[in-house]
C-alpha cells in the first residue's frame, strides 16, 4: 500500500479487486489504518492548496465529501487555517492598503483589540455572508430532487460505426435485484471477443416515453451512457429498453444500471435499478 | 434510509463474545471494527456508512446461536463481507440523485461568529503542547511549509506521519468539541 494507491483509494479511483484489496488491509492492520488517516489528512491539504488534477478534484468533492464527517473535517482544516493565518499576519507592520475582499474577512477572523466599528462589521459580515454562503452552495452542490435530462456524469459513448464487425452480445436484465446473501443476482458472462454489450432492461415502471441510463461500478464513479433509450415493448406486452455498451466498459466486477424516466418537462425521474455481475474469461 | 437495528440483549452479547470472551476487550473491538468498516465505506462515497455498519452487526448478531460456536476466522473479516452486501442494497436504494446531504441541508445557515468563538474555546480546552502543536502546524502557509512541518516533527519528537496522525485526532477531538459547543449556542 502506497501513498498513490491511498489517494487513489479515497477518491473511488482504484479497481473494485485493488479497493477490497486495500479495505481489508485497513480492515486488520492497525498501521495501514493509520496511513489512510494520515492520507486523509494530505488530501485534504492538497485541495485546500489547489493541488489536485482536475479529475482528483472531482473525485475529491463527489465521493470523498460525500459524507458529513468529511466535510467536517475539511472545515475544520479551513477553520484553522484561516484562524492561523489571520494570527500570523496581525500585527506585521505592513503598510495599510484598501482590503480586499479575503483581507476583510481575514481582519474579521483576528482576535479584537477594542471594539469593532459597525461599518466594518457590517461589511465583513456581508463578505462573510456571501463566502459562507458560496462555499456551502460550493461544498455540498446542491441540485434539484428531478434534474434535467442534461447529464450531470462523465458520460459512457454510444457505441458509433466501429461497431460493425465486432461481436456482440445480448443479455436479459431484471429490475429490483439487489446483492444480499442469497439473492440471485444476473451475470454477464464476457469473452475478449465480445465487442459490445446488448442489455435488455425489463421495466417495471414503464410509464415515460425515453430514459436515461446511468452505470454505477461497486466502489466507483457513475457514468451516464450517452443518449437517451427509447421505450418497446415484447410481442407479451412487457416493456424494456435496449442499451448498448462496449465490452471495454465493464470490468470483471458488480455494477448497478440506474435507469430514469423523462418526463414532458424533460426532467429525470428516477424509474428502476438493475443489479448485475461481470464475469470475464 | 431509516432502519430498526436495535437489538436484543441476549443478541448484543452473543455478538460480544464472539469478537472476545472478555467484555472489556470485546467493547474495545466492536468500537475499533466499527471505525474501521464506516471508515472504508466512507471511502467509497457512501453517506450512510454508520448504518451500513449497524445493518452489517444487526444481521450478525441476530444469526443462529450455532453460528458463534462454528464460526472459523476473523469476526471483522465477516462483518465487512456483511457490510459489502449491504453496502450494495444501499447503493441501489441511495437517495435520489441531487438529494441534499441531510444535516447541511436542514440546520440553518452557520453563524460564523459562533463559530469561531466556539473554536477558541475548543482550542483552548487542549493541553497547551497539543494546541501549540495545532497552532504551529497551520501557522505556516507559505513554501517553506514542508520544512516548518519538518521542524515542528522534531521538535516534538514524533516522525513526519506520526505528526500528521497525532494532528488528525487532534483536529478530531477540536471538530467533536465545537459541534457540541455550537448545539448549546
Amino acid at each position: 500500500m502506497n501513498e498513490q494507491e491511498l489517494k487513489q483509494y479515497l477518491l473511488g479511483l482504484l479497481s473494485e479487486t485493488n479497493q477490497a484489496q486495500l479495505d481489508l488491509e485497513i480492515l486488520t492492520d492497525n498501521e495501514n489504518y493509520e496511513r489512510l488517516l494520515v492520507a486523509e489528512e494530505e488530501l485534504i491539504e492538497a485541495y485546500l492548496a489547489a493541488e489536485l488534477t482536475a479529475q482528483e478534484k472531482v473525485q475529491f468533492e463527489r465521493v470523498f465529501l460525500a459524507h458529513p464527517e468529511r466535510q467536517e473535517q475539511l472545515n475544520i482544516t479551513r477553520a484553522l487555517k484561516a484562524r492561523q493565518q489571520s494570527t500570523s499576519t496581525s500585527g506585521s507592520g505592513k503598510v495599510a492598503v484598501a482590503p480586499s475582499w479575503w483581507e476583510q474577512v481575514r481582519q474579521f477572523f483576528l482576535p479584537t483589540k477594542g471594539a469593532i466599528g459597525i461599518g466594518q462589521l457590517v461589511s465583513a459580515g456581508t463578505v462573510l455572508l456571501v463566502l459562507t454562503i458560496g462555499i456551502r452552495l460550493y461544498l455540498i452542490r446542491p441540485e434539484p430532487q428531478a434534474i434535467v435530462a442534461t447529464s450531470p456524469y462523465p458520460t459512457i459513448p454510444a457505441p458509433s460505426a466501429t461497431r460493425v464487425g465486432t461481436q456482440t452480445r445480448s443479455f436479459e436484465l431484471s429490475p429490483g435485484n439487489t446483492m444480499a446473501i442469497g439473492n440471485k443476482v444476473d451475470e454477464v458472462q464476457l469473452t475478449s471477443e465480445v465487442g459490445f454489450v446488448n442489455l435488455v432492461l425489463w421495466l417495471n415502471k414503464d410509464q415515460f416515453k425515453t430514459y436515461r441510463v446511468t452505470l454505477l461500478p461497486y466502489g466507483g464513479v457513475e457514468r451516464e451512457i450517452q443518449g437517451e433509450f427509447a421505450r418497446k415493448t415484447s410481442a407479451k406486452g412487457a416493456s424494456f429498453i435496449e442499451v448498448v455498451i462496449p465490452a471495454t466498459e465493464l470490468a470483471a466486477q458488480s455494477y448497478i444500471l440506474k435507469v430514469a424516466g423523462i418526463n414532458e418537462q424533460g426532467e429525470r425521474i428516477r424509474a428502476d435499478h438493475f443489479s448485475f455481475k461481470v464475469n470475464r474469461n | 434510509m431509516k432502519k430498526d437495528w436495535e437489538l436484543t440483549q441476549e443478541e448484543f452479547d452473543r455478538l460480544l463474545s464472539w469478537l472476545d470472551l472478555d467484555r472489556q476487550r470485546a467493547g474495545e473491538r466492536f468500537w475499533q471494527i466499527r471505525e474501521r468498516i464506516v471508515k472504508i465505506f466512507i471511502s467509497r462515497g457512501c453517506t450512510e456508512a454508520e448504518y451500513v455498519f449497524y445493518e452489517s452487526a444487526r444481521r450478525v448478531a441476530q444469526k443462529p446461536p450455532e453460528f458463534f460456536t462454528t464460526y472459523e476466522g476473523e469476526p471483522a473479516r465477516y462483518l465487512y463481507r456483511v457490510a459489502q452486501n449491504v453496502h450494495l442494497e444501499w447503493l441501489a436504494q441511495e437517495p435520489e440523485i441531487g438529494e441534499m446531504p441531510r444535516n447541511l441541508t436542514d440546520d440553518p445557515p452557520p453563524d460564523k461568529e459562533a463559530e469561531l468563538d466556539c473554536l477558541e474555546q475548543c482550542l483552548r480546552q487542549l493541553e497547551t503542547h497539543d494546541r501549540t502543536l495545532l497552532e504551529r502546524y497551520y501557522g505556516d502557509e507559505t513554501p517553506t511549509k514542508i520544512e516548518a512541518r519538518k521542524r515542528l516533527a522534531k521538535d516534538f519528537n514524533l516522525s513526519d506521519n506520526a505528526l500528521k496522525l497525532r494532528v488528525f485526532r487532534l483536529k478530531k477531538a477540536v471538530s467533536e468539541c465545537l459541534q457540541k459547543c455550537l448545539a448549546k449556542k
